[in-house]
């Protein structure tokens, strides 16, 4: 069904495409959250990356697995995006921003929306590939083969950058209210 | 070397694909040493944190959204695929207009007439340099004012004209749109 949409996608079908936007936008959409830490330019760059998967639907190898090529676009993308911001304005004058909007009790919500804050503090101290390396195997379940499709590297070097990407993390941790509390806990239960 | 500084150990130890033995090894090091237990503690709790994390959802209307954005990006493309070919219509129509004020201009100027046709000429060559087909029509027009017979002249500018307003809204969009989609 899939290689349907994407066939008929190609050849100008604006229905099929909005199928496929359909299947893929939260994935393409939280990637580009996670990645940039701002639901306004991620919606705008998750739009900016399903044009331009449009546009290149006519290059797609269907040997490859669609996803993949489409996370390679967007991870690219937004990259770009965290290259050009850099010369712009420091990452850390942005203010926090409120996160996702979910059904829950007052208290969940409050300890949901702290959780977020703290998540985006620490991939936000982290550069754009070490981000994108956490993102796409933490939220996308992706495996190191993926992850190495889609950046164009070696499993190798994405294991190693995933580790370095933790312990950038875990120092930041470290220094922050959530961490002391995290080892004090683990302290107590020895 | 401390475990920490081992990528591929701490890789492998959170993907859960160490064996017994490599784990009881880690572990007895924890026990020891206070940086390597603080630090993968932390990566655990990161491990955690972001589990629970949900997969944030664009705002509804999204594809619409992306939709209208596509329809508008290639309306703005179409534009400027049909520019080429309406800027050489715009030309032959110069030509053809310039032409038809020349001609009863040459015949008040009559003693001026080798400057006007050298000057005229000129002009035609360097418009016909960068259009071929602009150069065909300036020599078809050449030919048309030697004879002197201004109506045709106008004959041949109003069906230029209307050549070119049809070619404008019916072809060149369609190649436009081919070009862009089918790679042509």
């Amino acid at each position: 069904m899939e290689e349907d949409w994407i066939r008929r996608s190609a050849e100008g079908d604006h229905g099929a495409f909005a199928l496929l936007v359909e299947k893929y936008q939260g994935q393409v959409y939280s990637l580009a959250y996670r990645l940039l830490g701002d639901r306004g330019e991620a919606e705008d760059a998750a739009q900016e990356v399903f044009l331009r998967v449009y546009l290149r639907l006519k290059d797609y190898d269907s040997k490859r697995q669609f996803s993949t090529w489409l996370f390679a676009i967007a991870s690219h993308h937004c990259i770009d995006r965290l290259r050009r911001r850099r010369l712009v304005i420091s990452f850390e004058d942005l203010p926090p921003k409120r996160s996702v909007a979910v059904e829950r009790s007052p208290i969940e919500g409050v300890v949901l929306e702290e959780e977020q804050a703290e998540i985006r503090q620490l991939l936000l101290s982290l550069s754009p590939e070490h981000r994108l390396v956490v993102v796409l195997r933490y939220w996308h379940d992706l495996s190191y083969a993926e992850i190495a499709g889609i950046t164009g590297e070696g499993e190798g070097a994405i294991k190693s950058r995933l580790h370095r990407a933790r312990r950038i993390l875990a120092q930041g941790m470290k220094g922050s209210q959530v961490g002391r509390v995290a080892l004090e806990e683990e302290r107590c239960t020895l | 070397m401390h475990p920490i500084e081992d990528g591929e150990l701490i890789s492998d130890y959170f993907d859960g694909v160490l064996d017994n033995g490599q784990v009881n090894l880690l572990e007895t090091h924890l026990r020891d040493c206070q940086p390597c237990w603080e630090e993968i503690t932390l990566m655990h709790r990161l491990d955690k944190l972001f589990s629970r994390a949900p997969m944030v959802m664009p705002p509804t209307g999204f594809a619409q959204k992306v939709l209208a954005r596509l329809e508008e990006r290639e309306a703005r493309r179409g534009v400027l695929r049909v520019l080429p070919f309406l800027l050489i219509g715009a030309l032959l129509l110069a030509s053809v207009l310039a032409f038809s004020l020349l001609d009863p201009l040459r015949v008040m100027l009559d003693g001026y007439m080798p400057l006007i046709s050298m000057g005229t000429k000129i002009l035609m060559d360097g418009v016909g340099a960068l259009f071929s087909l602009c150069r065909a029509s300036t020599t078809a027009l050449k030919a048309m004012v030697a004879v002197l017979d201004q109506r045709f002249v106008l004959l041949y500018s109003l069906t230029a004209l209307v050549v070119m307003l049809l070619w404008a809204r019916l072809v060149a969009p369609r190649l436009a749109y081919s070009y862009q989609y089918k790679g042509g």
